[in-house]
């Protein structure tokens, strides 16, 4: 990325504290942190979006814990050669 | 005396009363404003240098505090202390628009500019000063970010390393190569 050094005009004021005051707002900043951290309106369930991605979620959990437990489970032949259970 | 001015941080908080306002800032976030107050000017002065427009400014300003806000709960003050976190964070927005806008302008004030020749050794002339601004941009990224964070921000070595997250000894070794390499592109030719 260019990288630039530029000496500032000789008029060129930093800012001052009153100007610092104009742009400080603490409320704003608050407002702001509260509306980041404020939960969803829309509950996840009731956004189509995202109720989608949790059933394919689900699904795919699903799915493969049906391939894990069919993975598991000792092959039918071999259930013939065991002992009868009395 | 010049350049003692310019190195000493403007503000020297009582870590005392910076522990008592962080613990609160955490229980409480609307407690926040003190913190906030207090370290405005600074950030302000530290993103308009490289931002230029003033209300672009206020408005990354506001989101480096918003930033810290949300990260205060993770926030271990042990060996950072919270301006220099603060600096951090602001270096990383700085980063993230200067991404957007593809070129990196930084505003070098004429006093600053002074300070940094009487360091390098070279004269103290408009024209040297063009020349110093130019030599700066022909640094590496991590070069000048020290060369600026010493000279244009006035930190010592140990608030320096923090930033950047070195040692101060690296920080102070690594600023005089930065110096060193600027002298070598200043310098006349054979």
């Amino acid at each position: 990325m260019k990288r630039e050094y530029r000496l500032t005009p000789p008029g060129q004021q930093p800012p001052s504290d009153a100007e610092l005051a104009r742009y400080r707002d603490a409320k704003r900043l608050v407002h702001a942190y509260e509306k980041a951290v404020r939960r969803p309106r829309r509950p996840i369930y009731r956004d189509p979006k995202a109720f989608l991605a949790l059933l394919l979620i689900v699904l795919l959990a699903w799915l493969l814990s049906g391939q894990h437990e069919r993975s598991e489970r000792p092959p039918e032949d071999a259930g013939e050669h065991q002992h009868p259970v009395p | 005396m010049r350049r003692r001015h310019l190195l000493m941080s403007p503000h020297r908080m009582n870590s005392v009363e910076e522990q008592r306002w962080l613990q609160a800032a955490r229980s409480d976030p609307q407690r926040f404003a003190p913190l906030y107050e207090r370290y405005y000017g600074d950030i302000f002065r530290f993103i308009l240098r490289r931002a230029q427009d003033r209300d672009l400014t206020a408005d990354l300003t506001q989101q480096t505090f918003l930033k810290a806000m949300l990260a205060l709960p993770r926030y271990e003050p042990r060996g950072l202390p919270f301006r220099a976190w603060l600096y951090r964070i602001a270096l990383n927005e700085l980063r993230m628009f200067w991404r957007k806008r593809r070129e990196v302008r930084i505003d070098l004030a004429h006093g600053e500019a002074r300070l940094l020749s009487d360091e390098i050794g070279i004269a103290d002339e408009d024209g040297s000063l063009q020349g110093l601004a130019l030599a700066l941009g022909r640094l590496s990224e991590e070069r000048a970010r020290l060369i600026e964070l010493r000279y244009m921000d006035g930190m010592s070595f140990a608030e320096l390393g923090q930033v950047l997250g070195i040692a101060e000894d690296a920080a102070k070794m690594r600023t005089h190569r930065a110096l060193g390499q600027l002298r070598t592109y200043l310098s006349p030719g054979p």
